[in-house]
């Protein structure tokens, strides 16, 4: 009778003292009390992004982080901060700690791509305190500006071919000053260039492709090769994944 | 053929009649079982940082295929934890027999009846491994579902222990069961009584009705009758309840129990097809390059999956046994044979055992090996919750032998068939004179040499 | 009798390994080079299948089109990964023939275990010479019994 109580007792220690075991080392165990990381679960945007995707930290108080992938790869980065973004694998626990030294709202962001909405896969950390500078940034230039960028802009005329700066450059005709100030091209999509210089009347006699390649241009004039491939290589990180240009594909 | 009785080694006797190591051994399966559950549902959705997915899917699943099956027939079952919590509402003893079964509380739940007679059969069996065939591309690789599978077979095995007598779980309605059945007739291993005399003169039967000494049989056999290995599942409590010491564990031949002309059913040869038919169907659905497939068997419930699941129920119901039929008509009607047709197809069936275990291993071969290395951190971080217990959670997936599998692939095909090849005509050699059996069976020769072919050329081609 | 059976399998064996090592028909290509642009997404590759001859210089550009994938190559032992936008490229001596399947090798859902496609370097000599010894595995089998 004794082996039987024995046996007894082992069964029924391993079937309560292994769900007790995970319980405890899942929930109880990981860092005292204080510094207690906060577990943000990534998943693909149209399963539900970030989640959490709002925290708040105070200033100068250490956030700590254990960040995993329900699904795919991903990648975590905060705006205005140097770190470099981390690579978030699925099933792989990656831990980090981020101090943040002055208040605002700070947005983290998905960096690898991971789907169409892979852009929209962003959360914030709200940083409190009420001494201390504010964020070294202000709001992002798309703010101060006053552009919302969800809406869309439809061009009237949709070029037929590729607009090219060469051809437009070709014309000959004098691109006044106004056309090429930053905050002009800030404010304005290609197909607002488009409509203004349709407008002016050095364009009468030009159809309406030879427009197109006047906005070409003007974008031309406002860069220079170092800028174009910087944009190429945020292009490919994060655009060219839609926007395959390359593959003759749109979307 | 001459047989060597593994219990005329002291040691292991003793282990085999003691409780204790059985036991353990159980009772730690059991809390892998639900370590495994609650993996799947606590742990990562990621499949293949899971434990409940790669213990069960690779690891327990290339122990199954590739060594226990082919080597101990049902020694799995033995060992098995499923039917434990069941069994010990049943005898209220979880070490020892409970004579007299449970007492006070659970005795009103403990039923205690007997299986009905129109399922003492395996068609149950090869139902419920269908409906498992049919979602297993979601249930092999999300630990939620596997979760979900696993603890439904724990709670069905102890409903059944409830209502029924012995593991009638275990023998009629577990969907592994029933394969590992079918294929430990190819097993080197048996158990099988000394001298049958010895049992016909032994009125009381304590292998049947149990002792102080271990279970009557729970799988509902008399080992006094045992010829096959169907549906023994080698728990070795007849060896501790027989008086006589009449039991033995031999070593045999491989597949000696598929030349027994005795106890062929027709429930047994669609469990072949069923198992050969869904390697096939697994071999091109996951193995191959097709996409589509792929997407179909996933989408459970959409109009593709229902297309897959009707293809798949076609192919393994109907068109792999209806050529193995016209097969078999025609080895007859060359061969002059009298025997009823019906008869023949039942029996040339066994010739496709040694052939679907060989397609299974070839299958399992190739996605045990390439994934065998989620292993480590999953042993090390079981959760994917960032542990590492053993230190190897850090471990990157490498593919083994990717070079070897597809050779090795081609060499158990090539076994399986000839082995088939074998059989087909031992069997045709039971009712047959010299030159007619073979007649009979070249066109059952020219079936297995077509699926073997088919897949070849889905798992190497 | 003996004899007969001994006979037996020394010509099952002599013809297996005339199976097993006879020179292959093979149509000597010039080794050349080959690219091949794989799309992956959950969980295809497209192309799925490549053929390549014996010692070609195989260069694959994997460009994936929904998360991020990569590429194995079984045998080969050689792997590159692609993030979505960002064309990845593989290169290697296709200097061991046979058939071979390629695989993802970053986990990209549930599937991704079972996103596999395949690469014939030259003709498939396993199947083929596989095929054959299974005409001889059934007389073997047919053969080994004494009656």
């Amino acid at each position: 009778m004794n082996a039987e109580r024995t046996a007894r007792l082992f069964v029924l220690g391993l079937l309560i003292g292994i769900p007790l075991s995970i319980l405890l080392a899942r929930w109880i165990a990981p860092g005292a009390a204080a510094g207690r990381p906060v577990e943000i679960h990534a998943r693909m945007p149209e399963a539900g992004g970030w989640s959490p995707a709002d925290l708040s930290i105070s200033v100068g108080v250490p956030l700590h982080l254990r960040l995993v992938s329900d699904d795919v790869v991903h990648s975590f980065a905060v705006g205005q901060s140097d770190q470099p973004a981390i690579d978030i694998y699925p099933g792989e626990v990656v831990e980090t700690t981020l101090i943040f030294d002055r208040p605002g709202k700070y947005v983290y962001y998905c960096t690898r791509w991971c789907g169409p909405n892979h852009w929209r896969m962003r959360g914030t950390i709200e940083v409190l305190g009420e001494t201390g500078e504010p964020q070294a940034e202000g709001p992002p230039l798309f703010s101060t500006l006053g552009i919302d960028i969800d809406v869309p802009h439809p061009a009237d005329v949709v070029p037929t071919r590729r607009p090219s700066a060469r051809r437009g450059a070709d014309l000959g005709i004098h691109i006044p000053e106004k056309y090429l100030s930053l905050d002009y091209l800030r404010r304005t999509s290609p197909a607002g260039a488009w409509q203004d210089l349709r407008a002016e009347p050095f364009s009468q006699d030009l159809n309406d492709e030879q427009v197109w390649d006047l906005v070409a241009l003007v974008w031309k004039l406002n860069t220079n090769p170092q800028a174009i491939q910087t944009g190429q290589q945020l292009f490919a990180q994060n655009c060219a994944a839609c926007h395959r240009y390359l593959s003759g594909r749109s979307g | 053929m001459s047989r060597y009785d593994l219990l005329q080694l002291p040691l292991l006797k003793l282990g085999l009649r003691s409780r204790w190591p059985q036991f353990l051994v159980r009772a730690i399966a059991l809390g892998g079982f639900i370590f495994a559950i609650l993996a799947g549902l606590l742990g990562t959705p990621v499949g293949s940082r899971n434990f409940g997915i790669v213990f069960v899917w690779i690891a327990w699943w290339a122990l199954l295929m590739l060594v226990a099956v082919p080597l101990f027939g049902r020694g799995w079952c033995s060992i098995c934890p499923i039917p434990m919590p069941g069994e010990w509402l049943q005898q209220g003893n979880v070490l020892k027999p409970g004579l007299g079964g449970p007492a006070g509380f659970f005795r009103r739940f403990v039923l205690g009846r007997r299986w009905p007679n129109a399922w003492r059969n395996i068609w149950l069996q090869n139902g419920a491994f269908t409906l498992v065939a049919l979602f297993s591309t979601v249930v092999l690789t999300q630990p939620r579902t596997t979760a979900i599978v696993l603890a439904g077979f724990l709670v069905v095995a102890i409903g059944t222990s409830l209502v029924f007598e012995r593991r009638a779980f275990c023998r009629y309605l577990c969907p592994v069961g029933g394969f590992i059945g079918l294929y430990s007739q190819l097993a080197p291993t048996e158990l099988r009584v000394k001298d049958t005399t010895v049992c016909a003169a032994h009125t009381v039967k304590t292998c049947y009705t149990g002792s102080a000494e271990g279970y009557g049989c729970p799988w509902q056999v008399f080992p006094g009758g045992l010829v096959k290995n169907t549906y023994c599942g080698t728990c070795m409590e007849c060896l501790r309840t027989c008086p006589h010491d009449n039991i033995a564990l031999n070593l045999r031949s491989f597949g000696a129990d598929l030349t027994i002309p005795g106890g062929r059913k027709l429930d047994e040869a669609y469990k072949a097809f069923i198992m050969l038919g869904s390697a096939i169907v697994y071999a091109a659905v996951l193995l191959g390059p097709w996409a589509f497939l792929k997407s179909a068997a996933y989408g459970v419930g959409s109009w593709p999956w229902l297309a897959y699941a009707l293809a798949f129920l076609a192919f393994v119901f109907g068109l792999l046994p209806g050529f193995f039929f016209l097969a078999v008509a025609l080895g007859r009607r060359i061969s002059k044979g009298r025997q009823p047709l019906q008869k023949q197809f039942v029996a040339y069936s066994y010739a496709l055992v040694p052939l679907g275990l060989a397609a299974w291993i070839a299958f399992s071969l190739s996605f045990v090996l390439t994934n065998f290395s989620y292993l480590w951190p999953a042993l090390s971080d079981p959760f994917g919750w960032g542990w590492d217990l053993v230190g190897t959670a850090g471990v990157g997936w490498t593919p083994y032998l990717t070079g070897t599998i597809p050779a090795l692939q081609a060499l158990v095909l090539l076994g399986g068939l000839g082995w088939a090849a074998l059989t087909a005509r031992r069997i045709a050699g039971e009712t047959l004179p010299q030159g007619g059996e073979i007649r009979q069976a070249l066109p059952v020769a020219a079936y297995c040499l077509l699926v073997t072919t088919a897949l070849m050329v889905l798992l190497v081609g | 009798m003996r004899n007969a059976t001994l006979l037996r399998w020394i010509a099952i064996a002599a013809v297996g390994l005339t199976i097993l090592l006879a020179p292959f028909p093979a149509r000597s290509a010039a080794p050349g080079e080959h690219t091949f642009r794989i799309e992956a997404q959950s969980f295809e590759f497209d192309p799925a299948v490549l053929r390549v001859n014996p010692m070609d210089r195989v260069t694959i550009e994997l460009v994936s089109t929904d998360v991020v994938h990569g590429i194995y190559i079984d045998g080969y032992g050689v792997e590159v990964t692609a993030d979505p936008g960002q064309t990845a490229s593989l290169s290697f001596l296709a200097d061991r023939p046979g058939t071979y399947r390629f695989r993802c090798s970053v986990t990209c859902g549930a599937l991704h275990p079972f996103m596999i496609g395949k690469i014939q370097v030259g003709p498939n000599q396993l199947l083929w010479r596989g095929i054959g010894l299974a005409f001889l595995a059934v007389l073997a089998g047919f053969w080994s019994i004494r009656r």
